[in-house]
C-alpha cells in the first residue's frame, strides 16, 4: 500500500531544499536531516511513526558557500570547510565516509578529506566549464556522476582516474542524479519534465520516463534495487519501476514544489520535503 | 336591380312607327344586331326600348351590339316622351357601366385607361342630367371603386344613396366591398347580411361577399355554407368555386384535395384566365411535381393580372418550380420579384430567397431574408435554424451571440431536435465550455432513446475535446476511447470516410498524452499517425514543439522546417519557426517568418502582433539612436493598430499597444488598457505582470509585489527566476530588503550558474548589512549575522572579479571591484559595531539584571512586610488569645459550650484575614505592573507605526526592523526612524535612476505576453472551425423529419438542399477539426514556447537588471558617502535620542 503516513507542517520557517535519511547506528535509531532557506539544518529522528526534532542546527547561512560537517548526535558543527562562492554547489559523500566531492562553477569536481577539511584532489570533467548542478558517488565508490547545467552527464571512474563517459542526456540542467545500489545504473532527473536512466557501463540509455508536468527536482534509488522515487515541481512524489520502466505511484501530498526525496535504508519509507515547508513521510510496499 | 324582373321577362316588344302593332322579339333569339338597330332608327322607338334591347343583347353575350345600340340611341332615339330624361341617364350610365367593367377585366393598360375615359366621359355627360339619380350614383360609386385612391368617394356616394334608400341592396353590397378592401370584415359582413336580409333574392355575389368574410374572419363552416349557397344561386359563380375550393385544399385529406381540384378545374373551365384559379392550380401541380405545368399556369396567371399580390404569389410559384428543379439562377429572380411586389405580409418567398442567396454564397442577404420571415412568424422554427446557423458562421460577436439566442429558442421550442442541439453545442465551444457540453450530452441523450442511434464518433471527439479544454484529462480520453473504438469498428463499412475521423481522434489522444505529461506515449502516437499519413502536419509540428519543451532547439527546427515542406502557406509552421528564432534573439529571422504569413495572408492578426512584438523588443535593447527608437516604436503601434482594426477585441495587441504607451512614459494610459486586458481575460499571465510593473512605477509596491506573487501562483510550477527579478526589484525599491534577500537566495538555488542573482544577492546582503550596521540599536546577533553576510557579500564580490565576470558586469556599469572594497570598509566599520552592539548587549544585560533586582528587592521588601503583617497578626491572635485565656480563666466557671463556640468563629475569621492579605498582595506585586507596562509599549509601537505611515516602504522598513528587534522593542525605536530616513534618500536616488530601465523590463514582459497571447488568438480561431464537423449527424437527422403541412414540405424540400451543402462541408471539415484539435493544443505548445521565451527574455531582462543594478550601484556608492557623513550626525542625534530613550526607559521601569 502506498500511503503517506506522516506530515509535519511548518517543519521550517521557509521552504525546505533538502533532505537525508540514515540510519544512526549508535542509538539504532533512524535519523532524518532536512536543509532550508530560514539557514537552519534540522535533525529528526523517526521513531514509532513519529518524527521527532533533535536538533536544530544554527549558523549555516544559506548559500554561503561553505561545506560544514555537522555532528547528528550533539547537533554541533564539526568541521567548516570553505569553498569558494558557487564552488560548493551540491555534494556528495564518499561510501567510505572518507571524502567529500563537490561540483563547481566551471565543471570541475573538487574531492576534500574529511578529516583534514583541506582539497585532495581535483578533477575537470566537463571540458566546456559549465556549471556541475549534481554529483554523485556511486555506492561501490568506483565511480562519479556529474549532472551539468546544459543537460550533460559526467561519468567519472575514480580508480582509473579518467573520465569514462560523457553524454549528453538532456538538453536542460541535471538537478539530480543517483546510482543504483548496485551501482549499474544511473538515474537523472532534469528541468525538461523527462527522467532518463542510464546504463553506467555503456553509457545507453536504457529508460525516458515522462509523467511529470514540470522539473523534476530530485531522484533517489531504493535500497531494494527495483524502484526508484522522483519529485518535481509539479508537486507530486512519483515511484517508479526499475524493470518495467514506468510509474507505480504518484503522491500528491504537496502544496508547492518537492525539492528533495529520499528512500529510508530499509526501502520501506520515503521522506519527502517541499517548498511549502512540510515533510512527508510515506509508505510503500516492500517488494519480496 | 329593380330591373331585374323586368329584364327577365321573355321578350321585347319593339313598337312600330304610328300604329299600335309591335315587332316582338324573343330574348334568346334576337335578330342580328345591325338588323334591329335599322328597325330601331326606321320605326322611331323611343329610347326605353333601345335600352331593353341593348340590355337584352349584353345579357346574350353579344357585347359588340349591346354597345353599337346604346351608342347609336344618343343621336338616334326618341326621346319624344314624358320622363326621357331619365332614360337618357340609364342609357348613359348602363354604357358606362359597361365601360367600367370592361376596364376592370383588361390587363392591357392603355386599353384600360382608354375604358375608363370614355366611362369617365359618359358619367360626366350623364351628371348634366341628373346628379342625385340613386342609381347613377351606384353606378359611378362602382366606378370609383376600380380606383383604389376613389374609396372614400365611392363610399360616401353609396352613403348619399343609402340616405334616401337606406335598403338599398347596390349600395350596401358596394360598402361591403369597400369595408372588406380596408380588412373591415366584420362590418362588411354585416353589411352582406343588411343586403340579404333586404333583399333575400340577392344574387350570387352576396353570398360570395359573405363566404369571404367568413372565412377571413375564421368561420370555416359558415364559409363553406355561403360558398354553397351562391354557387347554387350561380353555376357559375368562379368565386365560390375557388373559395370551396381552397377550403377543400385546406382540409388536407386525399379526398378533400380531390374535391379540391376538381373544382378548381372547373372554375378553370369557367375562367381559364383567372389568376387566382391558376395560381392555385398551379400550386397543385407543384405538389404533383408536375413541374412544367405549374410553370405554364403561373405564366398565364401572371399575365391575366395586375393585382400586385395575387402576382408575388405568381411569381412565388414560379421560383418554387424552378427552385425544386435546381434551376437556382431562375428561381432566384422570380424569388425576388416576388418578394419585390407585396414585400410586407407575404412571407413564403423570402424564406426561398434566403436559401437562394445561401446558395450563392452570400449569407448576409440571406440573413436579411430570414430575418423578415421570423420577423412576421417569431415562432417560426425553420427560420430560427437557419439564422442561427448563419449567424453561427458570422465573424461578428453580436451574431454569434443572436446565433446563441435562436438556438436557444429553437432548442426551447423544440428540445427533441437532435440538429439543433449539436449546433447549439458547437456554437458555445467557443466560449462556453460548460453549455457546449451540456448541449452536447442533451443530443446524444436524445439519439440514444429516441433516435435510437448510437452517438457519432464525430460528437464523441467534441465532447472528448471540451473535456480536454477544460482540462478534465480521463473524461477527455474515455471519451475518445469510445470514439476510436466506434470507428474502429465501422472503418471496414466506410474506409474513406472513417480513417479520416480515426486519425484525428488518434492525433487528439496524442495530444492527450501530451497534456498528461506522458510525452514518451504522445511521442509514439504522433510518429505511427505520420508513418500513416506523412503529410500530417499537425503531428510534425506537435513532435518538433515537445523537442523544443525539451530544450531540443536544432530539432525542433529540423521538425518545423520538415512541416514547411509539405506546405508553405500554413501559417503555423512559419509561425513555430519564428517564435523560435525570436526566442533565441534572431529578430531579422523571425521577422521574416512572420513577414511570409502576412504575405500570404494580410490579415493574420498573429503574424502582425507578433511582428509587432519584434519591434517591441528592440525597444528594449540598449541604443543611443533616439531617432531610430521612434521609428521602432511607430512601427510596433502601427503593427498593433493594423490587428485591432481587423479585430479590435484582440487582447494581444491591445497589450501591445499598453506596452509602447508604457515605453512612452504613459504610464496612465497603459495602466488603463491594461486593466481593461485583464478584465477580458484572467489566463494571460503577460498582462498581470505588466500591471505589476506599472504599478512598481507608480511606487505602489505592495500591489506590485502582490500581483507578481499571485501571477508565479497561477501560472508557474516551477520557480520561475524571471518573475524572481521583478519580484526582487519590487522588494528592492520598496526597501523590503529581508524578503528581497530571501527571494534572492530562492533564484539563486534554482540558477546557481547567473552571476547577475550572485551580485544581487551579495548587494543586497550589503545593503543590509549596512542597514543592520546604521541602526545603533541593532542587537549583538543582528550584528553578528549582519557581519557575516556582509562577509559573505566580500566573498562573492571577489569571486566575481577572479572568475572574470568583471568585464561583464561592468557593461552594466556595475563594479564588483568597488563593491568589494566597499565591503572591506564596511567589515572595518563593523568591528565598531560588533563592539558596540557587545557593548550595548553588555549594558542591556547588565540593565536586566539591575531590573531583575530591583524587582528581587521589592519582592523582598513586599516579601518582608508581609512577614511583618503576619507577625503582626501573629502578634495580634496572640495577644487576643492571651486576652480569650485570661477571660476564660476568669469565666471559668461558666457554661462550656458557650466557649467552644466562640473559639470556631474566632479561628474562622482569622483564616479569612489571612487570606486576604495575600491574595491583595500578589495582586499588587504581579497583577497590576505587567499590563500597565504592556500597553505602553504598545501605545508606543503605534506611535511609530503611525509616523511612518506615511510611506508603505517606512512603514513595511520599521516593521521588519521591529519583528527583527522585538526582544528590545523599546531601545531600537527612534533608531529605526532614523535610519529608515537614509534610507529613503538612497532608495529614492535609485529609483530615479531605476525607472528608465525597469519600464524597459516591463515592455519585454508584455511582448513576450503578447506573443503567447497571439498563440491563442489562433488556437480561438482554429476553434471555430470545430463547429463543421457535428454537422454530419445533423444533417442525417434532418431527413428523418417528416412533413407534415403541405406548405412547410415544400420549404424543408428546399432546405434540404441546403443541407446537402452542408453535408459536403462537413466531410472536409473532419480534417478541419483535425486542425482545430492541433490547434488548440498548438496553443498550449505556443504558450510553452511563450514560457521558453520568457526564459530567454529573463537572460536579456537579467543583463538590464544588472544593469540597473549597476548604477544603483553607483548611486548607492554616492548615496553610501552622503549617508555616511548622515551617519554621523544620525550618531549624535541617536545620542540624544537614546537618552531620551533612556528617560522613557527609566519611566517605565518606575511603573
Amino acid at each position: 500500500m502506498y500511503t503517506r503516513k506522516f506530515r509535519k507542517e511548518q517543519a521550517h520557517e521557509d521552504g525546505i531544499w533538502c533532505c537525508a535519511w540514515s540510519k544512526f547506528e549508535k542509538e539504532n535509531i533512524e535519523i532524518i536531516a532536512t536543509g532550508s532557506v530560514d539557514d537552519k539544518i534540522k535533525i529528526w529522528s523517526w521513531q514509532k511513526e513519529n518524527l521527532e526534532l533533535r536538533h536544530t542546527c544554527e549558523g549555516h547561512h544559506s548559500l554561503d558557500a561553505m561545506i560544514r560537517i555537522w555532528d547528528i548526535e550533539s547537533g554541533k558543527p564539526i568541521k567548516t570547510i570553505d569553498a569558494s562562492p558557487a564552488d560548493a554547489w551540491t555534494v556528495s559523500f564518499s561510501p567510505d565516509g572518507k571524502n567529500i566531492a563537490s561540483g563547481s562553477y566551471s565543471g570541475k569536481v573538487n574531492v576534500f578529506n574529511l578529516d583534514t577539511g583541506k582539497k585532495e584532489t581535483n578533477f575537470q570533467v566537463d571540458e566546456k566549464g559549465k556549471f556541475t548542478m549534481s554529483i554523485s558517488y556511486s555506492p561501490d565508490g568506483k565511480y562519479l556522476a556529474c549532472g551539468s547545467i546544459d543537460g550533460f552527464v559526467y561519468i567519472y571512474d575514480l580508480q582509473g582516474n579518467k573520465l569514462l563517459h560523457s553524454f549528453e542526456g538532456h538538453a536542460m540542467p541535471i538537478r539530480s542524479l543517483a546510482f543504483s545500489p548496485n551501482s549499474q545504473v544511473l538515474c537523472t532527473a532534469s528541468d525538461d519534465n523527462y527522467i532518463k536512466v542510464f546504463d553506467v557501463q555503456n553509457a545507453k540509455v536504457t529508460g525516458t520516463l515522462s509523467g511529470h508536468g514540470s522539473w523534476v527536482l530530485s531522484v533517489a534509488f531504493s535500497p531494494d534495487n527495483i524502484h526508484f522515487v522522483s519529485s518535481s515541481s509539479d508537486r507530486t512524489v512519483k515511484v517508479w519501476d526499475k524493470e518495467k520502466m514506468k510509474c507505480v505511484h504518484t503522491f500528491y501530498e504537496h502544496q508547492d514544489q518537492v525539492w528533495g526525496v529520499r528512500y529510508n535504508p530499509s526501502a520501506t519509507n520515503i521522506v519527502s520535503v517541499s517548498e511549502d515547508r512540510s515533510i512527508n513521510i510515506y509508505e510503500v510496499p516492500v517488494t519480496q | 336591380m329593380t330591373d331585374v324582373e323586368y329584364y327577365s321577362t321573355g321578350s321585347i316588344e319593339i313598337p312600330l312607327r304610328d300604329s299600335d302593332e309591335v315587332i316582338e322579339l324573343g330574348l334568346d333569339q334576337l335578330p342580328d344586331g345591325e338588323e334591329v338597330l335599322s328597325i330601331l332608327i326606321q320605326e322611331n322607338c323611343p329610347l326605353h326600348v333601345w335600352i331593353r334591347l341593348a340590355i337584352g343583347y349584353y345579357k346574350q353575350g353579344k357585347l359588340a351590339d349591346f354597345v353599337h345600340i346604346l351608342e347609336k340611341s344618343q343621336p338616334s332615339a326618341n326621346i319624344n316622351y314624358r320622363g326621357f330624361e331619365k332614360d337618357k341617364l340609364k342609357a348613359l350610365d348602363t354604357l358606362a357601366a359597361h365601360y367600367v367593367q370592361m376596364a376592370n377585366k383588361e390587363k392591357n393598360k392603355d386599353l384600360k385607361k382608354d375604358y375608363c375615359n370614355k366611362a369617365t366621359l359618359l358619367y360626366t355627360s350623364a351628371d348634366k342630367i341628373s346628379m342625385y339619380d340613386s342609381d347613377h350614383l351606384l353606378s359611378r360609386a362602382y366606378f370609383c371603386l376600380l380606383d383604389s385612391d376613389k374609396l372614400d368617394q365611392a363610399d360616401a356616394q353609396f352613403n348619399f344613396v343609402l340616405s334616401t334608400n337606406q335598403y338599398n341592396v347596390a349600395a350596401l353590397v358596394g360598402k361591403a366591398t369597400i369595408a372588406f378592401n380596408k380588412k373591415d370584415y366584420k362590418t362588411s359582413l354585416n353589411l352582406y347580411k343588411k343586403a340579404l336580409k333586404t333583399n333575400s333574392n340577392a344574387p350570387a355575389g352576396v353570398r360570395l361577399g359573405m363566404g369571404l368574410c367568413f372565412y377571413k374572419l375564421g368561420k370555416i363552416p359558415k364559409a363553406k355554407l355561403a360558398f354553397e349557397r351562391a354557387l347554387e344561386l350561380d353555376q357559375q359563380c368562379v368565386g365560390a368555386l375557388i373559395g370551396l375550393s381552397i377550403l377543400e385544399l385546406n382540409n388536407k385529406t386525399t379526398d378533400s384535395t380531390k374535391l379540391g381540384v376538381e373544382m378548381l378545374s372547373k372554375a378553370y373551365q369557367l375562367d381559364s384566365k383567372n389568376p387566382i384559379v391558376l395560381n392555385h392550380l398551379a400550386n397543385h401541380f407543384f405538389y404533383k411535381k408536375d413541374y412544367q405545368k405549374v410553370q405554364q399556369l403561373a405564366m398565364h396567371a401572371f399575365h391575366n393580372t395586375e393585382n400586385e399580390f395575387i402576382r408575388a404569389e405568381t411569381c412565388y410559384q414560379l421560383a418554387r418550380s424552378y427552385h425544386i428543379q435546381g434551376d437556382y439562377d431562375q428561381a432566384f429572380q422570380y424569388y425576388y420579384q416576388a418578394t419585390q411586389f407585396n414585400s410586407s405580409s407575404f412571407i413564403l418567398p423570402f424564406f426561398g430567397l434566403g436559401q437562394m442567396y445561401l446558395h450563392r454564397n452570400d449569407p448576409e442577404n440571406a440573413a436579411l431574408c430570414f430575418e423578415k420571415v421570423l420577423k412576421s412568424n417569431p415562432n417560426n422554427y425553420e427560420a430560427m435554424k437557419i439564422l442561427g446557423s448563419i449567424y453561427s458562421g458570422s465573424k461578428e460577436p453580436e451574431k454569434k451571440e443572436l446565433a446563441k439566442q435562436n438556438f436557444k429558442k429553437v432548442t426551447e421550442l423544440c428540445p427533441d431536435d437532435v440538429e439543433a442541439w449539436i449546433e447549439y453545442a458547437q456554437l458555445l465551444e467557443s466560449n462556453d465550455i460548460q453549455g457546449a457540453l451540456t448541449a452536447y450530452g442533451l443530443a446524444t441523450k436524445i439519439l440514444k432513446e429516441k433516435v435510437n442511434e448510437e452517438v457519432p464518433p464525430e460528437i464523441l471527439n467534441n465532447v472528448g475535446s471540451l473535456h480536454f479544454r477544460l482540462g478534465n484529462y480521463d473524461e477527455s480520453k474515455r471519451y475518445f476511447d469510445a470514439a476510436l473504438k466506434f470507428v474502429n469498428n465501422e472503418i471496414i463499412h466506410d474506409k474513406v470516410y472513417y480513417s479520416a475521423i480515426q486519425t484525428t481522434i488518434e492525433y487528439n489522444l496524442a495530444r492527450l498524452y501530451e497534456a498528461k505529461h506522458e510525452y514518451d506515449i504522445a511521442d509514439k502516437s504522433y510518429k505511427h499517425i505520420l508513418s500513416k499519413q506523412p503529410q500530417y502536419i499537425d503531428c510534425i509540428l506537435r513532435i518538433g514543439c515537445m523537442c523544443r519543451d525539451r530544450g531540443q532547439i536544432h530539432e525542433a527546427s529540423e521538425w518545423f522546417k520538415e512541416a514547411l515542406r509539405f506546405t508553405q502557406t500554413q501559417p503555423d509552421s512559419w509561425s513555430l519557426l519564428g517564435n523560435l528564432y525570436f526566442d533565441k534573439e534572431q529578430l531579422g529571422p523571425a521577422q521574416n517568418q512572420f513577414e511570409r504569413i502576412i504575405k500570404n495572408n494580410e490579415q493574420d492578426t498573429y503574424a502582425l502582433v507578433a511582428l509587432g512584438n519584434i519591434w517591441l523588443h528592440t525597444l528594449y535593447q540598449p541604443t543611443k539612436d533616439k531617432s531610430k527608437e521612434k521609428r521602432h516604436e511607430q512601427r510596433a503601434l502601427q503593427m498593433y493598430k493594423t490587428v485591432l482594426k481587423i479585430d479590435p477585441r484582440n487582447i494581444w495587441a491591445a497589450n501591445g499597444v499598453g506596452c509602447v504607451l508604457a515605453h512612452k512614459g504613459l504610464l496612465n494610459e497603459a495602466r488603463d488598457i491594461f486593466a481593461q486586458v485583464r478584465e477580458a481575460t484572467a489566463d494571460f499571465s503577460d498582462v498581470w505582470l505588466n500591471i505589476a510593473h506599472i504599478l512598481v512605477e507608480q511606487k505602489q509596491f505592495i500591489r506590485a509585489i502582490q500581483m507578481y506573487e499571485n501571477c508565479s501562483k497561477k501560472f508557474y510550477k516551477h520557480t520561475n527566476t524571471q518573475l524572481c527579478l521583478y519580484l526582487i526589484r519590487a522588494l528592492f525599491r520598496a526597501n523590503r530588503l529581508a524578503e528581497c534577500k530571501q527571494m534572492l537566495l530562492k533564484a539563486r538555488h534554482v540558477a546557481p550558474d547567473d552571476t547577475l542573482f550572485m551580485f544581487n544577492l551579495a548587494l543586497v546582503q550589503q545593503k543590509l548589512a549596512r542597514q543592520v550596521m546604521s541602526d545603533n540599536k541593532s542587537n549583538l546577533r543582528t550584528v553578528q549575522s549582519a557581519m557575516y553576510d556582509l562577509k559573505s557579500a566580500w566573498r562573492t564580490f571577489n569571486y566575481l572579479l577572479s572568475v572574470g565576470e568583471a568585464e561583464k558586469l561592468r557593461e552594466f556599469k556595475v563594479d564588483p571591484k568597488s563593491e568589494a572594497k566597499f565591503c572591506e570598509d564596511l567589515l572595518a566599520q563593523g568591528k565598531y559595531h560588533l563592539t558596540r552592539a557587545e557593548k550595548i548587549d553588555e549594558e542591556e544585560r547588565e540593565l536586566k539584571r539591575r531590573k531583575e533586582q530591583e524587582i528581587q528587592q521589592i519582592k523582598l521588601k513586599q516579601m518582608n512586610e508581609e512577614l511583618l503583617k503576619e507577625q503582626e497578626q501573629e502578634a495580634q491572635r496572640l495577644a487576643l488569645e492571651q486576652k480569650r485565656l485570661d477571660f476564660i480563666r476568669q469565666t471559668q466557671n461558666m457554661i462550656i459550650v458557650e466557649e467552644k463556640f466562640e473559639k470556631k468563629s474566632a479561628k474562622k475569621r482569622s483564616k479569612k484575614d489571612t487570606t486576604d492579605i495575600v491574595t491583595s498582595g500578589s495582586e499588587s506585586e504581579t497583577g497590576e505592573p505587567k499590563p500597565s507596562k504592556s500597553k505602553k509599549s504598545k501605545s508606543k509601537k503605534r506611535r511609530t507605526a503611525e509616523m511612518s505611515g506615511d510611506d508603505d516602504r517606512d512603514n513595511e522598513a520599521s516593521q521588519d526592523s521591529q519583528e527583527a528587534k522585538s526582544s528590545k522593542k523599546k531601545k531600537s525605536k527612534s533608531r529605526i526612524k532614523n535610519s529608515i530616513l537614509s534610507d529613503d534618500d538612497d532608495s529614492r536616488t535609485q529609483d530615479d535612476s531605476d525607472t528608465e530601465k525597469s519600464s524597459k523590463k516591463k515592455k519585454q514582459k508584455t511582448e513576450k505576453s503578447s506573443k503567447s497571447k497571439s498563440s491563442k488568438q489562433e488556437s480561438s480561431q482554429k476553434n471555430s472551425n470545430y463547429k463543421s464537423r457535428e454537422y454530419i449527424s445533423s444533417s442525417e437527422s434532418n431527413n428523418e423529419q417528416e412533413e407534415g403541412e403541405e406548405e412547410e414540405e415544400e420549404e424543408r424540400q428546399v432546405s434540404g438542399d441546403e443541407s446537402t451543402n452542408n453535408d459536403a462541408k462537413e466531410i472536409q471539415s473532419g480534417d478541419e477539426v483535425n486542425n482545430q484539435d492541433d490547434e488548440t493544443m498548438e496553443n498550449d505548445e505556443q504558450v510553452e514556447e511563450n514560457g521558453e521565451e520568457q526564459e530567454e527574455q529573463e537572460e536579456e531582462q537579467g543583463e538590464e537588471n544588472e544593469e540597473e543594478q549597476g548604477e544603483q550601484q553607483e548611486e548607492n556608492e554616492e548615496a553610501n558617502e552622503e549617508e555616511q557623513e548622515e551617519y554621523q550626525e544620525q550618531e549624535e542625534e541617536g545620542n540624544e535620542e537614546e537618552v531620551q530613550e533612556e528617560a522613557q526607559d527609566e519611566e517605565e521601569e518606575e511603573e
